[in-house]
């Protein structure tokens, strides 16, 4: 009776430790799976991000890995106005700034000599109730300057900036005077998407970089399919905003 | 004794003689004069009736008064019957001779006169009936309308009139002062009969010309006028109407003399050197008015008095000047025609002062002893000291008179320490009490005198001394009447700013300065972030147009000032000083949420773009360009960019701009802040812009720090040329990574 007891308890313990076992091993086998997955995607990544540095130190739009296990294909577009607006349809969260440059730039990031040729521009928000700094570069001559404005868009007297103008609509309206350069726009209390509105032909804002990696069909088929990962990213021109003022501190500005 | 009998018999006949004769004539030794009376009377009852008898007496009278003295007065009248007769030496009544009586009735007949009738009529018995008025009659003067008996009426002219005034004789006329044509002299009288209906006056000259006549006067007095200086004579006749148009004789002549009053027209008052003082508001005069404490004798005041005379100048006599009690006789100078001036120069002693305001008047007489007085304006003579007290303000944070700059008292840090009231046309300077560190006094000084205060050794041309504060106001209050004034000049007269009239003038003569001002700093083109607080330092002594923290740069508009919180050091907490002419501000942080360090560009420019230079100290910096000093940098000497060039100084740890140092070009960035401090003779000019992710300290002053009040000791002035002069391919910026 004693060793029937055993028995069933060994069989009991044997069956416990079989299920246990055959499970781990299951696991196993489907984690090795995802780690080279994963380990493929990784390296499409990477291969893609090696081609957008490859494309932008080399100006070639085909990468290879130095291992030949991945590789990337690059794509550059020009970042251009649609017709007479100018949007670059991102967000700009507040007291950040958005760049909107009115003369081409060269190869070498300088300002060239074409400008945007109209008289005015209109700076607009989409559904903004904020205010905005808005600063308008221009060159004259050999020297550069700026005209500087302030517009509230809100009605609310708590998202007013004190002596800005209140703007009627959504848009307020810039004289391009001189040889127009750069607007920037800095909104104030809420964050906003903005664009430009004029008759002008706006310069290239910049390109769009499009990389898409490959890894795990080049030479090893792990799994017996590739895997591809595309990045993108926009290379425009854009200076610290503290730039544009004369003095600014992360924490104080004393005169004692 | 025999003879003496004889004699006193005779001179007892020769007294009651002329006694007998006095009683007839009574006292007057004057001629007589007689005048008939007529008059109606109803004599007695004859046959029933009452019968009227028209009968005669005679009046003797004395025209001048049996006394000599005009009172007119009857000397002997008549009785009914009889009139006058006799001479006016021996006047006399006689009878008048009278129709024979009526015989009487005969025996048995009564006399018959029936109703009413109008002429003669027989009364039936050999006599004639009295008169009696028939109904149809018309009335007759003094008769009744009703049938009736015969009236005698008032017919005949009434008594001459006594005159009262003026009642001078031709050797002594009264003496009247007129004072032009149209003077009134007043003439009256007294009635002498009740039959007057009114009285004909009549004024004369010496020549009888009429002057001045009425012919229908009802009263027994009137004025008169249309005089000129001269001798005249008047009477009065009592006129009876009521009948016939009888005038009875006219009054005696009554003498009167007319005489102008001399005038005084003005009196004007001059300094001892002959300078007319001009009249102060009241119509008054102080003798510390500075026309007099100017002059060579400020105590002596002289008064002219212009007099005029209708009777010419050389009627006038004497003049008497009277102020305060006291009387100074004034001298008759030249005149002409009927005007001349009198005048008194007085000179007043100690004995004199009086806080008082007395009226100055003149007293002026001519030939005929007659004077005329006049009132002028006041005169104050009094000491002319007033006290003065007074404290030094802080209008650091603004001026305006009279409150504005004069509430908060200069504290030690203004050093003031002595005050000198500066005599500026004498040698009367007066050394205040000081009462440190903000007030003076009390301490007199002279009303009328031109002072200038000087503080802490100063002088006329430097007349704040060592003191430590520009922009000097004044203001003044009268603490005797508590008005308040604020001289534009430093240099002030207490003479139309305080009153010298009230009992005891004192005066608080305040004045505000404005402190030198403390370090501050100023941007142009641009504006001031700060994520924390903003200590700006615009002084209020800046001129508006560029009183703020950011103002217009070349080619650059200002703009905004934002920041958590607030505050001047200098105390000019307006509104109106963040920014001119865009006055943006924002008590909200608008700084980046990005913040850039020294690894930031060090990545971005050095490593990346290869950009930029690495160094330890300034020298050590290139000339454009980007320089990275891993560490803090002191800035010792100046630095300015090539046209057309770019600099950006990355500091890892604090860049410290020297004392020495007055411009520095490019754009400052440091993690461990920024500071300029200490003193210095020229301003600091950062032409560029500064960032730090810790305190910006832009703490420098001028050593004379009367300077920092008009200038700003650090200016920065954003270049826009800095940003486009750097390497376009900084600013090539890759964002917006997508994974898709």
């Amino acid at each position: 009776m004693r060793k029937a007891q055993v028995a069933i308890i060994v069989l009991l313990v044997s069956a416990v430790m079989m299920t246990v076992g055959l499970s781990l091993s299951k696991k196993a086998t489907t984690e090795t799976k995802l780690d080279i997955n994963e380990e493929l995607l990784k390296k499409a990544f990477n291969a893609a991000e090696s081609g957008i540095n490859y494309y932008l130190g080399t100006g070639n739009t085909n990468y290879n890995a130095p291992d030949s296990l991945s590789s990337a294909d690059v794509t550059a577009r020009n970042i251009v106005a649609e017709g007479a607006i100018l949007d670059f349809g991102e967000y700009v969260p507040t007291n950040g700034t958005e760049f909107y440059w009115l003369v081409n730039h060269l190869d070498n990031g300088d300002i060239g000599t074409t400008y945007y040729g109209a008289p005015t521009i209109d700076v607009c928000g989409t559904g903004f109730t904020g205010s905005a700094e808005i600063n308008y570069f221009y060159k004259l001559g050999a020297n550069f300057g700026v005209k500087r404005y302030g517009y509230n868009f809100s009605s609310d007297v708590t998202k007013k900036v004190n002596g800005f103008t209140e703007a009627s609509g959504s848009c307020a309206t810039i004289s391009t005077i001189n040889n127009p350069i750069l607007i920037t726009v800095t909104p104030i209390f809420n964050g906003g998407r903005f664009y430009l509105s004029g008759s002008g032909t706006f310069p290239i804002q910049g390109v769009e970089i499009s990389s898409t990696g490959r890894s795990g069909g080049v030479s090893t088929n792990v799994s017996g399919a590739q895997v591809n990962k595309k990045l993108s990213v926009l290379r425009r021109y854009k200076f610290p905003s503290f730039m544009l003022s004369g003095v600014v501190s992360e924490t104080s500005v004393l005169s004692d | 004794m025999r003879y003496i009998t004889l004699i006193i018999t005779f001179f007892l006949i020769l007294w009651f003689s002329i006694g007998a004769k006095q009683s007839q004539a009574g006292a007057c030794m004057c001629p007589l004069e007689s005048q008939q009376i007529c008059h109606w009377y109803r004599s007695s009852l004859k046959s029933g009736y009452l019968e009227w008898v028209y009968d005669c007496y005679a009046q003797w009278y004395c025209p001048i008064g049996p006394d000599c003295t005009g009172t007119v007065s009857p000397f002997i009248v008549c009785s009914a019957g009889q009139v006058a007769c006799g001479t006016p030496d021996n006047p006399s009544c006689c009878n008048v001779p009278t129709s024979a009586p009526p015989p009487p009735p005969p025996p048995g007949c009564t006399p018959s006169c029936g109703g009413s009738y109008c002429g003669s009529k027989s009364d039936g018995c050999g006599g004639t009936c009295p008169c009696r008025e028939c109904n149809a009659c018309l009335p007759q003067c003094g008769q009744v309308s009703d049938c009736g008996y015969c009236s005698p009426g008032d017919g005949w002219g009434p008594l001459p009139p006594t005159i009262i005034t003026p009642n001078g004789t031709e050797a002594d006329p009264t003496l009247y002062n007129i004072n032009g044509a149209s003077s009134v002299v007043n003439l009256s009288w007294l009635s002498n009969s009740t039959l007057t209906d009114y009285y004909q006056v009549y004024v004369e000259n010496s020549t009888y010309g009429t002057v001045w006549n009425n012919t229908n006067v009802v009263a027994t007095s009137i004025g008169s006028s249309g005089y000129t200086s001269g001798i005249y004579h008047w009477y009065v006749e009592a006129v009876n109407s009521t009948c016939v148009l009888a005038a009875g004789a006219t009054s005696v002549n009554g003498y009167f003399m007319t005489n102008s009053i001399p005038t005084v027209d003005s009196l004007t008052l001059k300094n001892a050197d002959g300078v007319v003082v001009p009249v102060e508001a009241g119509d008054q005069n102080q003798i510390c008015q500075t026309t007099f404490s100017n002059s060579s004798n400020d105590r002596r005041i002289i008064f002219e008095a212009s007099v005029s005379d209708s009777d010419g100048w050389a009627d006038v006599d004497t003049a008497t000047l009277n102020w305060n009690g006291h009387n100074y006789a004034m001298s008759k100078l030249s005149g002409v025609g009927t005007g001349g001036t009198m005048r008194a120069a007085v000179d007043f002693g100690v004995g004199e002062n009086n806080s008082g305001v007395f009226p100055l008047s003149v007293s002026v007489s001519d030939n005929n002893g007659s004077s005329n007085n006049y009132a002028f304006r006041n005169l104050k003579v009094w000491d002319c000291q007033v006290s003065v007290v007074g404290t030094l303000y802080d209008g650091s944070s603004g001026q305006a008179c009279n409150e504005v700059g004069f509430l908060e008292s200069v504290d030690s840090n203004m050093s003031f320490s002595s005050l000198i009231y500066k005599d500026i046309s004498g040698s009367s300077d007066v050394n205040m009490t000081a009462s440190l560190p903000a007030n003076y006094g009390p301490t007199n000084i002279i009303y009328g005198k031109d002072y200038l205060p000087v503080f802490n050794g100063g002088d006329v041309v430097n007349p704040e001394g060592t003191l430590l504060g520009t922009g000097r106001m004044t203001r003044l209050i009268d603490l005797g009447v508590g008005t308040t004034q604020c001289p534009s000049e430093s240099q002030f007269n207490l003479q139309g700013n305080i009153s010298a009239y009230v009992a005891n003038p004192r005066v608080r003569v305040d004045f505000s300065y404005i402190k030198d001002q403390e370090a501050w700093f100023q941007v142009g083109g641009a504006g001031v972030k700060a994520k924390n607080g903003i200590s700006s330092g615009v002084p209020a002594t800046m001129d508006s147009a560029s009183r703020a923290l950011s103002i217009s740069g070349t080619n650059a508009d200002n703009a905004l000032v934002s920041f958590t919180s607030f505050s001047n050091i200098n105390g000019f907490n307006d509104d109106s000083g963040y920014g001119t002419p865009n006055n943006w501000w924002l008590d909200h942080s608008t700084n980046d949420l990005s913040s850039y360090s020294y690894q930031y560009f060090y990545n971005n420019f050095l490593i990346n773009n290869g950009v930029g230079v690495t160094g330890t100290d300034w020298s050590g910096r290139p000339s454009e360009g980007v320089y990275f000093v891993n560490g803090n940098l002191n800035i010792d000497s100046d630095f300015a960019l090539d046209p057309g060039k770019t600099m950006i100084m990355v500091v890892k740890g604090k860049i410290s701009i020297a004392e020495a140092v007055s411009r520095v070009d490019g754009i400052y960035i440091a993690n461990g802040g920024i500071e300029a401090l200490g003193v210095s003779a020229n301003q600091l000019v950062i032409n560029g812009m500064l960032y730090s992710r810790a305190n910006i300290r832009l703490a420098r002053s001028f050593e004379n720090k009367i300077l920092n009040n008009t200038t700003p000791p650090v200016k920065v002035n954003y270049q826009t040329n800095l940003i486009f002069n750097l390497p376009g391919n900084l600013m090539r910026v890759l964002n917006g990574w997508r994974e898709q």
